[in-house]
C-alpha cells in the first residue's frame, strides 16, 4: 500500500514537472476568415495551461449567436504530459469590412498572456463554404411586413414580423431587435400561428412572431436598425444511414430583414385654429346630465373625444364654463385600447357644475377640428349652445343682458339676504324625558313575553290530574255501589302500572317491588286480587270499605 | 310667565326692526336664560348675529334651530346664506347614520312624543298578549310580536332623536389649530369663523376637534362653541 502511494507521489510530481517544463501558449484561431455578411462561423481560444480562466475579447462588430463551447484534454505520450483547454464561439458580423478581432487573455502565474489576433474579411454574397451552409441561409428567411405604404404624422402603422422557414428552425431568438425612430410603438398581444404556405416549388412554414403599432411623431422615412434572429436550421446532408433515411445537420444561422419603406407625410397646410393635433376618425361629445335642475341638485357634463386617433398625443379640449355655476375640477377617465385596427376608445373629462344664481344660462357652443385620415382633409366638429335652467327658489335670481346668448349676475338681489325673524311662542321648554320611563316599559313588555312563552301550567299538572280524577271515579263507584267498582278499581290501577311500564296480565311482585317497593307490592298484588274475584264472584269479595280504603292509600304512595 | 316671555320677545322684535340687533339680542338671550328652547329663538338669535356680521355666531344658532326643527326652511335658507359667506372652503363634518336618524325622527316629532307613540303600541302588545294567553288562545302570536317590534323601532326612534351631536363651530375671527394642547407647539391650521369641526375629547381649556377633511388640531376653547347648547 505504502508502495503505491509513493508511486502516485512521483507520478504526480512528473506531471507538475512537465507543465512548468513546457511554454504557455495561447491562440485564437477562426473556422473561416473571409465570410457572408451574416454567415456564422467558430473562433476559438485555446491553451496549453491547465491554470487560469480564457477571457474572450470583445466582439464588437459581431454578435455572438452560440457559444461559448468549452472542452479540455490531457495527454500522455512517452511520459510526456501534454493539455488542452479550449473556448469556442460561434458569431456573425454585423456589418461589411476588414475587422481585427482583439486578443482574448489568460493570467497564469500573475502574469498575462494574450493570443494572436485575427483578420476577418466580411463581405456581403461571399460564397459560402460549404453547402450546406448556403443550404441553411436559403431555408432561413425574416421579414417585417407595414400595413400602409405612406401614412401621415400621427396615424398609426401595423409592423408584422415574419420568419418563412423552408427547412424546420429550432432555438429561434431575436438577436437584434428594431428600434424605430421618432415614433411610439407598442407591441400588440396576438396568439402565434404558423401557416403551411407553397413559394416557388417547395411548402414553408411562415411563422408570425410579432405584431407592434407604431405611430410615427415626425415626417419622413420609418427608420431604425434591422431585425436580426438566429436559429439551428435542420438541413439534409445528402446523405443517408443504415436505415436508408435522410441524415440531416443542424447549422446556425441568422437572418436579417430590414425596416420597411414607410413614407410619412406631414399633416397638410391649412389647419383650423380649433386643430389641437387630433389625427384618425374621431368624434367629440358633450353629454349634459339634465338641461334643468331645482332644488340643490347639481349638473354633470361630460366633454369626450372617441374613436379612433393618435389618443396617446391628444388632448380632450377645455369646456366654455357657463356663468352662473361653480365648476369644479373635472375628473378624468379614459379608455384606450391597442390593436390591429389601430388606436381606440375615449379620453373624457366630467365636469360637476352646481348652480349658484336662479336663472337661465347659456352653455357656449364649442368648436373641435381634427385631421381625418380617411378623408385626408381637416374637419371641425361644431357641438350647439345648450341652455341650463335653475329653478331653484332659494338661489338669486339673475338679469338677463340686453345681448343675446349672455347672462350677467344681478349686482345686488332682494332675495340675496337672510330672511326675516320667525314668530312662536316663547315657553320654557319641559324636558319630560319619556325615554327612561320607555326602557321600563319594554321590560315589562319582555316580561309579558316570558309568560307568553311559558308552558302550560295545566300540562305540566297533568300527572298529578289524572291520579285524582281516577281516585274520584273509584271513590264514587263506592259510594253508589256500582255494579262495576271493582272494575273501575282495576281499570285505575292498571293505568298507574301503565304508567310505570308494567303490564297487568304478567304483573307479579317482584316486579312491583322495583318502583313501589316490597309493602305497597304486596297490597297492589292483594288489590289485583280482590277485583278479578269481584269480577268473577262478587259474593266472595267482602269488607269492601277496608278494600278502598287500601286502596286510597295505595294509590297516594304510587 | 309665558306672557312675560312673549313680551320680551315682542319687545327684542321692535328693537330687530329699529336696527338695534345688539339689544335685540340681549332680549333673546334672555329669553334663553329663561330655559326658552325651541327653532324660533335660535333662529332670531342667528339672525341677530348675521346683521352684526358674527357669522360665527350666526351659523351656530342656525345650526340650533335646525336641531330643533330639521325642517325650519328659513334657517336652512339662512345658514346657507351664511355659509356663502364664510371665507374657509372647509368640509363640513361628516354627519353619522345615528345622527341622520335622529334629524330624521326630530323632523317628524320630538322624542317625547315618539315615546308616547310608543307606550301606546306597548300597551297593545300587552293587551295582545294577556288576550292570547287567557280568553282568546286562538290569537295568532304574529299580531303581538308585530306590535312589540314596532314599539321598539318606535322608542328607538325616539331615543336617538335626542340630540347628542359633537358637533362645534369656530365663533371668533380665527382659530389656530395646534399640535398640542399649549400655545407653545406647533401650530398646525388656522380657521376662519364659522369652521366647524367634531370636538373628539377635551383637556382643561382646549378642544381636541377633528376637521372635514380628517385633520386633527387642539383648539382654544374660547374661540368654539357646541352646536348643541349646553354642552359648553
Amino acid at each position: 500500500m505504502k508502495r503505491i502511494g509513493k508511486i502516485l507521489i512521483v507520478f504526480a510530481l512528473l506531471l507538475s514537472s512537465s507543465a512548468f517544463g513546457q511554454n504557455i501558449e495561447l491562440t485564437a484561431s477562426c473556422s473561416r476568415t473571409s465570410v457572408d455578411l451574416n454567415e456564422p462561423f467558430r473562433v476559438t481560444f485555446a491553451t496549453n495551461s491547465r491554470k487560469g480562466d480564457i477571457q474572450p475579447p470583445n466582439f464588437k462588430k459581431f454578435i455572438v449567436v452560440n457559444g461559448p463551447f468549452q472542452s479540455s484534454q490531457t495527454q500522455i505520450i512517452n511520459g510526456r504530459v501534454s493539455s488542452q483547454r479550449s473556448l469556442t464561439y460561434e458569431i456573425v458580423a454585423q456589418q461589411e469590412g476588414e475587422f481585427t478581432l482583439p486578443s482574448a487573455s489568460i493570467l497564469v502565474d500573475g502574469k498575462l498572456i494574450e493570443s494572436n489576433r485575427l483578420k476577418i474579411s466580411v463581405k456581403a454574397g461571399t460564397k459560402r463554404k460549404n453547402t450546406l451552409s448556403q443550404k441553411a441561409k436559403e431555408s432561413f428567411n425574416v421579414s417585417i411586413l407595414a400595413s400602409k405604404k405612406s401614412v401621415y404624422v400621427g396615424e398609426p402603422v401595423i409592423l408584422k414580423f415574419r420568419a418563412t422557414l423552408l427547412d424546420p428552425v429550432r432555438d429561434l431568438s431575436i438577436l437584434q431587435a428594431p428600434n424605430f425612430e421618432n415614433v411610439l410603438q407598442k407591441q400588440l398581444e396576438f396568439k402565434q400561428q404558423s401557416q403551411r404556405e407553397v413559394i416557388g416549388n417547395k411548402v414553408a412554414t411562415v411563422l408570425d412572431f410579432d405584431k407592434r403599432l407604431i405611430l410615427p411623431n415626425k415626417p419622413g422615412t420609418l427608420g431604425g436598425q434591422e431585425l436580426k434572429i438566429s436559429g439551428q436550421v435542420q438541413v439534409p446532408t445528402g446523405r443517408r444511414d443504415f436505415f436508408n433515411m435522410p441524415l440531416t445537420k443542424f447549422v446556425p444561422e441568422v437572418a436579417t430583414a430590414k425596416i420597411p419603406a414607410v413614407k410619412i407625410k406631414p399633416l397638410p397646410s391649412g389647419a383650423p385654429n380649433s386643430f389641437e393635433g387630433g389625427v384618425g376618425e374621431l368624434k367629440l361629445v358633450r353629454e349634459i346630465s339634465r338641461k334643468e335642475v331645482s332644488g340643490e341638485e347639481s349638473i354633470t357634463i361630460k366633454l369626450r373625444i372617441e374613436g379612433a386617433g393618435n389618443f396617446n398625443t391628444l388632448e380632450v379640449p377645455e369646456l366654455d364654463k357657463p356663468e352662473g355655476f361653480d365648476v369644479y375640477d373635472p375628473k378624468y377617465n379614459e379608455d384606450i385600447s391597442y390593436s390591429e385596427r389601430g388606436i381606440r376608445g375615449y379620453k373624457e373629462y366630467e365636469y360637476l357644475l352646481v348652480p349658484q344664481y336662479r336663472g337661465e344660462f347659456i352653455l357656449p357652443q364649442m368648436s373641435w377640428s381634427y385631421f381625418n385620415t380617411a378623408s385626408e382633409k381637416y374637419e371641425t366638429i361644431n357641438v350647439a349652445a345648450d341652455t341650463l335652467v335653475v329653478n331653484n327658489p332659494a338661489l338669486a335670481g339673475v338679469q338677463q343682458s340686453s345681448l343675446p346668448g349672455t347672462v350677467k349676475r344681478e349686482v345686488s338681489t332682494i332675495e340675496d339676504d337672510i330672511r326675516y325673524l320667525q314668530e312662536g311662542q316663547f315657553e320654557p321648554y319641559q324636558e319630560i324625558r319619556l325615554k327612561r320611563w320607555s326602557l321600563v316599559l319594554l321590560g315589562i313588555l319582555g316580561v309579558f313575553w316570558l309568560w307568553q312563552l311559558a308552558p302550560n301550567r295545566e300540562k305540566v299538572s297533568s300527572g298529578v290530574n289524572w291520579k285524582k280524577s281516577q281516585l274520584k271515579s273509584v271513590q264514587k263507584a263506592f259510594m253508589v255501589n256500582d255494579d262495576q267498582r271493582y272494575g273501575v278499581m282495576l281499570n285505575a290501577l292498571e293505568f298507574a302500572l301503565v304508567k310505570k311500564g308494567l303490564n297487568l296480565e304478567s304483573v307479579s311482585q317482584a316486579a312491583l317491588e322495583k318502583p313501589f317497593g316490597g309493602e305497597i307490592a304486596k297490597q297492589i298484588i292483594a288489590l289485583i286480587e280482590q277485583c278479578n274475584m269481584a269480577q268473577y264472584a262478587p259474593l266472595a269479595v267482602s269488607d269492601e270499605s277496608n278494600n278502598l280504603k287500601t286502596f286510597v292509600e295505595v294509590w297516594e304512595q304510587i | 310667565m309665558g306672557t312675560d316671555l312673549n313680551a320680551i320677545a315682542d319687545s327684542a322684535r321692535s328693537l330687530y326692526d329699529q336696527g338695534l340687533y345688539r339689544e335685540a339680542l340681549e332680549n333673546y338671550e334672555q329669553l334663553f336664560t329663561s330655559q326658552v328652547k325651541n327653532d324660533e329663538l335660535f333662529y332670531n338669535m342667528g339672525n341677530c348675529y348675521a346683521r352684526l356680521g358674527e357669522l360665527g355666531e350666526a351659523k351656530l344658532f342656525y345650526e340650533r334651530a335646525l336641531i330643533y326643527n330639521p325642517s325650519n326652511a328659513d334657517a336652512s335658507h339662512n345658514l346657507d346664506w351664511v355659509n356663502l359667506r364664510i371665507t374657509d372652503a372647509l368640509v363640513e363634518p361628516r354627519q353619522e347614520l345615528i345622527e341622520w336618524v335622529g334629524q330624521w325622527g326630530r323632523s317628524i316629532t320630538d322624542a317625547d312624543t315618539w315615546a308616547l307613540v310608543g307606550w301606546g303600541i306597548i300597551g297593545v302588545s300587552i293587551l295582545l298578549l294577556i288576550a292570547r294567553k287567557t280568553f282568546a288562545k286562538s290569537l295568532n302570536w304574529r299580531w303581538p310580536f308585530t306590535t312589540s317590534i314596532l314599539a321598539l323601532l318606535i322608542i328607538l326612534v325616539g331615543n336617538l332623536s335626542v340630540p347628542r351631536m359633537k358637533k362645534a363651530i369656530v365663533v371668533e375671527r380665527n382659530s389656530y389649530g395646534y399640535s398640542e394642547p399649549s400655545t407653545n407647539s406647533k401650530r398646525i391650521v388656522l380657521l376662519s369663523e364659522g369652521s366647524a369641526g367634531t370636538i373628539v375629547s377635551t383637556n382643561d381649556s382646549w378642544y381636541y376637534v377633528e376637521l372635514g377633511d380628517g385633520r386633527l388640531a387642539w383648539f382654544n376653547t374660547k374661540e368654539w362653541k357646541y352646536v348643541l347648547p349646553g354642552l359648553d
